[in-house]
This record gives structure tokens, C-alpha cells and sequence, in this order.
């Protein structure tokens, strides 16, 4: 073991043509809470989608814990976008936070007793108890959210992925889920999460990445998040990037 | 004819149990089709084995083939193959040239279902016969199918089943979030590609029985229907499995008995047509009177909360009058004296009973409370009455608690009247 949760070498991610990440190149200890700022489309959910393999890097190296993505998987818990999820889908609060214990089941084995003992308890953790056999579609942005944290805890994770886990929640969410990610924090979990409010980051978390296709700065939040950076990362020079990245996507497909 | 009858008649039999067969898989596949929104790609692919089947028979009347069970599988083979050759071209319209969803759709249908005609036409030219067996597959022919169509198309049905019920959570993980479902070590591709390989084989179920112009009702309809009864996916695929089966059941049995009812023996209903009419008022039913989502339903609620309102706002003149007030609402009266929230006094007039004041002051409360938290929001005092002449019949226990706490229990509403307890 290196020491490190997760190790990030040279990483470049394109979709298709357009290029996304470039040349990314990080290490992240054990039991931090770590965010990830940018501006839109700076690649911040690409680069989660990329360390759990639902994006598949151009080149680079990824290891977690240690090892390679597939031998740590079952260690890993995600919460994506909530803007991404079909919330008309046909399921209670309980099927969703179920879905959690998949993984560690297998996908042929029926969740049982234990499972949905797991599952309650997690719900009690984030205050949705009392609502496990409600529709997902009833539900309020912010309680949505708890039930994905819910889901994400029956996990029994070491790394947490979170995409945007704060956007669109009421406050009193906002600070149980606060709460929450520093209890993981406490239990020796590492957290990597993509947070869009710059006001909350030295609250929330102790380390920060400054993202926008290049890694722009990295490192405890206390010294790396500056005035200097944040301007870096989102002001005019930022802007360049986004040109050039428009530039490359044209030429390589053949406009 | 009895119900029952309809298993057991020889000449009844093979296509009643063949459209039920039929029924149960394409609203199964029908439900898949609906997590994704991809109704229309039923109906595109569904055209699309015109061309296979014209294909295969002319293919077979050259070989000058007479084997019934060759011809079969022929045609089954030729309509999979220009299926996924469909499927294919919508996929590289799709993804390589950018073209929308519903265009792409759209020629593709347009594109397979001209070349089937074409060759369709060939045929009848030349083998008027063939051509007849191939028209059978465009608008279905059940009453002629046999116990070998039952026995084939039964364990086509089979196959789907048991792959959905093997496959059920990861196809319940991949349409909820595939993010999480590939975390979680699925195949995404590969997983995607069963369901359309599924998608593909109950179309070419459905054909002989009712006809590739009809069979995508049989993909949409149920599954809508369903949707409205079920908060789980399991019990989605239940219902709307059920749905499918009752309209092939229906399906079948209206066709023989319609003409009997209307005294018209010679009348001869088609069965895929009706299979179809079934499906879709199955799907009204549901869609009018599902007991949480229902549209009459939720009509029907909406007019009990709008009595209720009305007596309500009766409740409150009299505990603002405080005494007797002429009321000419008789009906609304009569109800409220039954709930004995009011009494009549011995001099006729109408007052609160213990139970009616307790009501009434709660529904006072609730206005007045949300008068204090909207001025508390910032608005102004002389605009928060219209508001809050709604709130008080909506608001809940649990949000008045939280109000009464955020603003520290207020004695009086913004109007200077005392807020009641």
C-alpha cells in the first residue's frame, strides 16, 4: 500500500472527439473530504465518471486503494447528479436504497433480511425512515438526496464518490448531509466530491481541486484555495481553454 | 360459449392460448421499451420484418419449397434479420450522422416498410399464393393458427420470461442509473443488447397473431396501463404482463362472441384488430381509474376537497359572527350538522358545537399563522388574506408545527386579531 486512497497519473479522457480531461496527475490520502470546483463543463463529473469506469480513459493511470479499479469496486459507493436520474421510475424509497446492497449481493441473489434491515437503517441515519414505502416521484429535491446518501451508506464503502450532491437542496438537508460527510470523514473514509458553490468549500471539505480540463490547482483548502486560483480556474484566462478545447473538437471531426 | 370453452375447443384453443402467449411477451418487452421512452421504436421495428418475410417467401417460391413448418422458420429468420439490420441503420443515424431520435424513426420505418412492398409485389406477380401466406403477417391471422404455432411461439414467450426473471435487477439497476449499474460490474452494452435481442424476438412472436402493423399497440398499451397501478418495477412487469394476456384473451373471445350478441352470424370480426381495441381500452380503464393516478379518480378527490373548503369557510363566518347568520346552503348544512359540527338553537338559529370550535379555531389558526409567515417572508400585510384563504384548507399538522416554532408561537396575525390556540 502506497498510503494513498486514490492515485491519479496522466489521466486524458475524450468523449468521442471532444476532449474533456487533460493530462490530469493527483494523489489523495485517506480520510479526507476532498471537492472538486470548476466551471461548467470543466470535466468535474467526468473526471468521478472516469476514476469508476463508466468513462473510459484515453490514457493514464488510476489506482485505488491501491490496487486496480475491478479488484476495489465493491469498496466504492457513487451518487450521480440528481438532474440525471428518470424519477418517475416505478419504486418506493426502500427499492432505491435496495439497489445499494446489489453490488455486494450479486445480481442473482434476492436481498433479504439483513439487507433490509441495512437499508432501514441507513434511512434512519439520514432522517427518510419514515418515508421508506413513498414513491420516489413524491419526493422533494432535498429528500431525494438523502435517500441517494442512504443508498450510498448501506454500501459500506471506503471511497465515496459524490457528483453535485449539494445543487438544488433545501438548507436543512444541506447541513444534516454536511454532517454527514464529516462522520465518514471521522470513520477514516475518503471522499471525493464535485461541488459547484464556492461560498460552503472551506466548511465542507479539507482539501480542494481546481478543475477546468487541466488540473489548475490542488491541495489543503486552506492553502490552496485562493482568490489567485479561483480567478485561474474560472476568469478570463479559463476562457482560452475553452477555446482551444472547441477548436480541437472541430478539427478532429472534420469540420 | 362459456369462457372455458375457449381453452378447450379444438378450433379455439390454439389461437386463444397463442394470442394470451403473445399478449404476455410483447407487454413485458412493452415495459422495457416504456422505462427507456422509446415507445415509437417498437412500431419502426415492427415494420421493418415486412421486408424479411417478403424476402424469405420469395426466396422459398423460387426453391419451390412446400414444407409449412420451412416456411416458417423462413419467415421468422428473414423478418430477425432485417429487424436488426433496422435496428442498426436507426443506431448509425442516430449516433453518427445526429440525426433526432423520432426522424431517425421515422425513415427507417418509411425505408423497410417501401422495400417490403416492393418485394411483396414481386411475389404477387409471380406466386399469388405465397403471396397471400405473406399478407397473413401484416395484419395477423389467429383464427387459423394451429397447436404447432401454440408449441413454437410458446417457448419463444418462455425464453423472454425466463430472461427477465434471471435478468431482473440488473435491468431494474441499468434504467434506474447505469452509472451505479456499471459500478456494480454490469455490462451496460451487453445488457442493452439482450433487451433489444428480446425487443426483436417478441415482435416476430407477435406477427403471426396480430400482424406487424398492430403489434406495437400491444407494446405501448399495456404498459401505460400498468404504470398507473404500480409503485414497484416488479409489480409493473406483473400487471402489465397480466394486462397483455387478458387482451389476447379478450381479443380472442369478443371476436366469436360479438357477432352472436348482435345476431349477426355472418359477421366476421378480425382477431388482431380486436386484441388491439382491447389492450387500449384495458389501458383507459386504468389510465381513468387507477386508484392513486387515475384521472377520474383524482377528479372525484379534487371535488370532495372543494366541499370540504366550502364548509370550511362556513365554519369559520361562524366563528367570527359568534352568533346567529342566515344560511341559505342547506345542503352543506345538513352535512355539517350531521358531522355535528354545528346545532340548531332553540330560537333556530345555526351555532358551533364543542367539536364545531375546535375545527373552526384550527382553520382560523392555520389562516392566521400563514398571514404572520408571509409577512415574516417579507411580503406585505394587505396581500397575504388571498393566500392564505387556501392555505388554511391545505396546510398539514407537521407544517404548522414547524411554523408555529419558526415564528416563536404569535399571539396575533399581522392584522392585529388574536391567533387562536
Amino acid at each position: 500500500m502506497s498510503g494513498y486512497a486514490i492515485e491519479v497519473k496522466e489521466l486524458s479522457v475524450s468523449y468521442g472527439k471532444t476532449p474533456v480531461l487533460w493530462d490530469i496527475h493527483f494523489s489523495i490520502p485517506s480520510g479526507v473530504r476532498v471537492c472538486i470546483v470548476g466551471p461548467n463543463g470543466a470535466g468535474k463529473s467526468s473526471l468521478l465518471k472516469t476514476l469508476l469506469g463508466i468513462v473510459p480513459s484515453l490514457s493514464g493511470e488510476i489506482k485505488l486503494l491501491g490496487n486496480s479499479l475491478k479488484e476495489v469496486k465493491s469498496k466504492m459507493a457513487y451518487i450521480p447528479q440528481r438532474s440525471s436520474i428518470d424519477w418517475d421510475f416505478p419504486a418506493t424509497v426502500l427499492d432505491v436504497v435496495l439497489m445499494g446492497t446489489y453490488g455486494r449481493l450479486g445480481f442473482f441473489k434476492w436481498p433479504g433480511k439483513a439487507e433490509k434491515e441495512a437499508a432501514f437503517a441507513a434511512l434512519e441515519k439520514v432522517g427518510m425512515a419514515a418515508f421508506c414505502n413513498r414513491q420516489i416521484s413524491e419526493l422533494s429535491g432535498g429528500q431525494q438526496q438523502r435517500v441517494f446518501f442512504a443508498r450510498a451508506l448501506v454500501h459500506e464503502a471506503e471511497l465515496y464518490f459524490m457528483d453535485e450532491p449539494f445543487a438544488g437542496i433545501d438548507l436543512a438537508t444541506e447541513k444534516a448531509l454536511a454532517a454527514l460527510l464529516n462522520e465518514l470523514k471521522e470513520e477514516g473514509k475518503t471522499l471525493l466530491i464535485t461541488h459547484h458553490d464556492l461560498s460552503t468549500v472551506r466548511d465542507y471539505y479539507d482539501w480542494v481541486m481546481f478543475l477546468n480540463t487541466c488540473l489548475i490547482a490542488y491541495g489543503p483548502t486552506e492553502k490552496v484555495f485562493t482568490l489567485e486560483n479561483i480567478q485561474r480556474a474560472y476568469g478570463q484566462s479559463a476562457h482560452l481553454l475553452t477555446q482551444a478545447k472547441k477548436l480541437t473538437e472541430n478539427r478532429t471531426s472534420g469540420f | 360459449m362459456s369462457l372455458w370453452s375457449f381453452f378447450t375447443d379444438p378450433v379455439l384453443r390454439a389461437p386463444t392460448i397463442a394470442c394470451m402467449l403473445m399478449g404476455l411477451s410483447s407487454s413485458l418487452i412493452g415495459v422495457l421499451v416504456f422505462l427507456q421512452r422509446r415507445s415509437l421504436l417498437g412500431e419502426a421495428l415492427a415494420h421493418a420484418a415486412y421486408p424479411g418475410v417478403a424476402l424469405s417467401g420469395l426466396c422459398l417460391a423460387f426453391l419451390a419449397s412446400q414444407s409449412e413448418s420451412l416456411f416458417s422458420l423462413a419467415v421468422l429468420g428473414g423478418a430477425l434479420v432485417t429487424v436488426f439490420l433496422a435496428l442498426a441503420l436507426i443506431h448509425f443515424l442516430e449516433k453518427k450522422l445526429s440525426i433526432k431520435a423520432d426522424s431517425a424513426l421515422c425513415f427507417t420505418l418509411s425505408l423497410f416498410f417501401g422495400l417490403g412492398v416492393l418485394l411483396a409485389s414481386r411475389l404477387q406477380m409471380s406466386h399469388p399464393l405465397w403471396y397471400k401466406q405473406i399478407q397473413l403477417f401484416l395484419y395477423g391471422q389467429a383464427a387459423t393458427m394451429t397447436d404447432a404455432h401454440v408449441f413454437f411461439y410458446g417457448i419463444l414467450t418462455l425464453l423472454i420470461v425466463a430472461l427477465l426473471l434471471l435478468f431482473f435487477r440488473p435491468i431494474s439497476l441499468i434504467h434506474f442509473d447505469q452509472g451505479l449499474a456499471q459500478l456494480s460490474g454490469l455490462n451496460a452494452k451487453w445488457l442493452n443488447g439482450l433487451l433489444l435481442f428480446l425487443l426483436g424476438l417478441s415482435l416476430v412472436v407477435g406477427m403471426r397473431s396480430v400482424g406487424l402493423v398492430l403489434i406495437s399497440s400491444l407494446l405501448v398499451a399495456p404498459a401505460s396501463g400498468a404504470r398507473q397501478l404500480s409503485a414497484h418495477l416488479s409489480t409493473f412487469f406483473w400487471v402489465a404482463g397480466f394486462f397483455g394476456m387478458t387482451s389476447g384473451f379478450l381479443g380472442n373471445y369478443l371476436a366469436v362472441e360479438i357477432p352472436l350478441w348482435l345476431h349477426l352470424p355472418r359477421l366476421s370480426l378480425p382477431t388482431g384488430p380486436m386484441i388491439a381495441l382491447s389492450a387500449t381500452f384495458l389501458c383507459l380503464a386504468a389510465l381513468l381509474l387507477a386508484p392513486q393516478r387515475g384521472y377520474l379518480i383524482r377528479e372525484l378527490r379534487l371535488l370532495a376537497f372543494k366541499v370540504r373548503c366550502r364548509q370550511e369557510n362556513l365554519m369559520k363566518q361562524f366563528y367570527k359572527a359568534a352568533g346567529p347568520l342566515p344560511l341559505s346552503l342547506s345542503w352543506n348544512l345538513w352535512r355539517m350538522r350531521r358531522k355535528k359540527w354545528i346545532f340548531r338553537t332553540e330560537e333556530g338559529s345555526f351555532e358551533l358545537t364543542k367539536e364545531g370550535e375546535k375545527i373552526a379555531a384550527k382553520i382560523v389558526r392555520l389562516h392566521r399563522l400563514w398571514e404572520v409567515y408571509l409577512v415574516h417572508m417579507g411580503q406585505g400585510s394587505e396581500k397575504v388574506h388571498r393566500s392564505a384563504e387556501e392555505m388554511e384548507h391545505i396546510l398539514t399538522p407537521e407544517v404548522e408545527k414547524e411554523l408555529g416554532e419558526l415564528l416563536k408561537h404569535p399571539r396575533r396575525d399581522p392584522h392585529q386579531q388574536i391567533i387562536p390556540r
